[in-house]
């Protein structure tokens, strides 16, 4: 049938999808470690219609034969942004910010079903637990910040530890009964490619299913080697989210009226039928 | 019957398409690399009239008129739309700051004779998708949003592979080595090549560039913002030394060239002229009910 009416719902839903990811984007404008996002479109399907296929029928013609009409536009991806957001120093020594746009901690989180899922994220707002003796590092939402090690163990120190420090390459230092000690080295992951990942929530992103972690995500401070240039754990600080204000206000004001030209278009169609109704007058 | 019932009819039907036309291209205001169309009427065939029955002899029972068949006009029996034309002017630029974002600006090509017409020759990005038997087609985009999967290739946001000068997929992670991707480490020159300053072992990708003289008379619009080439031989690959007007610019996507004011005044003027049919048609409906009542008793 009337198919303006349907590109013109399918430009607002496509411009009402953007005002949305602008307003969360607004909404975790002062979240630690959040990263922004965008939207990206393409166009929708195209009809091919025969309606004059022959070519001497029509001698002006500057198009190939038929005409092409489309169908709206469509949201084809939201991407992420992995820019490096300013740090924030806090002086509290679990606080932790990574250098490097790249840099990512993992983290290991149980889910309902009993299996351990393994996570990425750069927001460093840590904590102790204590737990078995011992205090384990978690972060904000207490799932664990894994070490180095090729198989990945949770980052522990022993009960009663003070004086905790960690240095530029993730190694953890702390005073046990008055003697300096070495304790793990936090992992941090290198990955290549942050398109792949894919938001989970609470600041946490995931590999795609079935992806070899070493192929999407390199350790970069394995045991015994030094951390890669351009990548340093800083602690006493925090990372701050991304998003840039002023940007997203720009895209949101023009989100917003392309939205209203969209409505507007709905309604001019809705004003057509209207006409077509009242073709017929009885 | 008569005539104009049929060519009001058609104004409305094309004034109809016209519109389907004007809020696509409002739907795609924001979608990178869209080309507006142009919808164009025209209409159709003409009839040449004749006054007949002047032959010899006519119709049995009917008076004749004699001497030859009398020429009474042209007539037109009322419009449709003919083609969507893509302009295929360049998009504003508008700055990502994303790696793999990248904008063609071409404006500097120096036009070409088409049939008398001085047409701008245009640069597309070559993309490999899936055609409609399923076998990998080579399609053409400007929407210049790039992306890299999972394989480490360069693709389109939609997941289609992007090609290079010979036609073949571009495979990132050789070029990048085990560096991540970020703009440091890889770099897209203004004359379309992928070069990673960082691994010395890397060897430069040339972008698959493709420039199509006339580019409305020879591309068909597809889906997904790409275009399909159906004019005579190939696109010419692009080669600096020949076009050197052309460059591209990393870090930048080139956006929709719908203009939203125009396209809304357009929607004004399709309106109105679709309700003039529509009263055309009333004022026919009237003469027949005119008619009508001629015949009561």
């Amino acid at each position: 049938m009337n198919h303006s009416m349907i590109n013109a719902a399918s430009g607002m839903r496509a411009m009402q999808l953007r005002v949305d990811t602008i307003a969360n984007n607004i909404a975790n404008s002062d979240t630690v470690g959040y990263k922004s996002q965008d939207t990206a479109f393409a166009s929708f399907l195209i009809r091919h219609l025969n309606n004059q296929p022959y070519a001497y029928h029509e001698p002006s013609r500057l198009t190939p034969p038929g005409t092409r009409p489309g169908f709206g536009a469509k949201e084809a991806v939201i991407q992420t942004s992995f820019d490096q957001g300013a740090i924030k120093t806090t002086d509290i020594p679990t606080d932790l910010y990574l250098e490097g746009e790249d840099a990512f901690f993992r983290v290991q989180r149980r889910q309902a079903n009993g299996d351990q899922a393994t996570l990425f994220t750069r927001n460093g707002n840590l904590k102790w637990m204590p737990i078995n003796g011992g205090m384990q590092l978690v972060t904000a939402a207490g799932d664990y910040v894994m070490d180095n090690g090729a198989t990945s163990q949770p980052v522990t120190i022993p009960q009663g530890a003070t004086h905790f420090t960690v240095k530029a390459d993730g190694q953890i230092t702390y005073r046990l009964n008055g003697e300096e000690q070495i304790g793990p080295r936090i992992g941090v992951y290198s990955v290549q490619n942050p398109n792949i990942l894919h938001p989970v929530g609470e600041n946490y992103y995931q590999l795609p299913q079935g992806a070899q972690l070493n192929e999407f995500a390199r350790l970069s401070n394995a045991n015994g080697a030094a951390m890669t240039q351009g990548i340093a754990v800083r602690q006493g600080g925090l990372e701050m989210s991304n998003v840039d204000l002023r940007k997203e206000m720009t895209s949101l004001i023009e989100a917003q009226r392309a939205l209203q030209f969209n409505a507007r278009a709905l309604s001019y169609n809705d004003q057509m039928m209207d006409i077509t109704n009242r073709i017929f007058r009885g | 019957m008569l005539r104009g019932i049929d060519a009001a009819a058609s104004g409305m039907i094309a004034n109809q398409a016209r519109q389907d036309a004007l809020t696509n291209n409002l739907a795609n205001v924001n979608t990178p690399g869209y080309k507006a169309d142009n919808s164009t009427f025209r209409t159709f065939p003409e009839l040449l009239l004749e006054r007949i029955r002047d032959t010899n002899g006519g119709v049995a029972g009917l008076p004749a008129f004699p001497g030859p068949n009398q020429l009474i006009g042209r007539l037109s029996h009322g419009v449709y739309n003919q083609e969507l034309v893509p302009n295929f002017a360049q998009g504003d630029l508008f700055e990502t700051g994303k790696v793999l974002d990248v904008a063609i600006v071409d404006q500097g090509l120096p036009t070409v004779d088409i049939g008398g017409r001085q047409v701008q020759p245009r640069m597309f990005l070559a993309v490999q998708k899936p055609g409609e038997n399923g076998e990998p087609e080579t399609y053409y985009t400007r929407s210049g949003n790039l992306s890299m999967n999972e394989a480490g290739q360069l693709t389109t946001i939609e997941g289609y592979q992007v090609l290079d000068a010979n036609n073949q997929p571009i495979d990132l992670r050789a070029l990048l080595g085990s560096a991540p991707l970020n703009k440091q480490n890889l770099q897209i020159t203004p004359s379309g090549q992928l070069i990673a300053p960082g691994n010395p072992n890397a060897v430069p990708v040339q972008l698959g560039l493709y420039r199509i003289d006339d580019a409305a008379g020879s591309l068909e619009k597809e889906a997904d913002t790409t275009f399909r080439y159906t004019g005579q031989g190939a696109p010419v690959l692009y080669n600096p030394a020949n076009d050197p007007a052309v460059s591209l610019k990393q870090g930048y996507i080139e956006r929709s060239n719908v203009d939203a004011g125009r396209t809304m005044i357009d929607l004004m003027t399709v309106l109105r002229s679709y309700e003039s049919n529509q009263r055309v048609l009333q004022a026919y409906d009237m003469t027949l009910q005119k008619l009508n009542e001629v015949g009561k008793i």
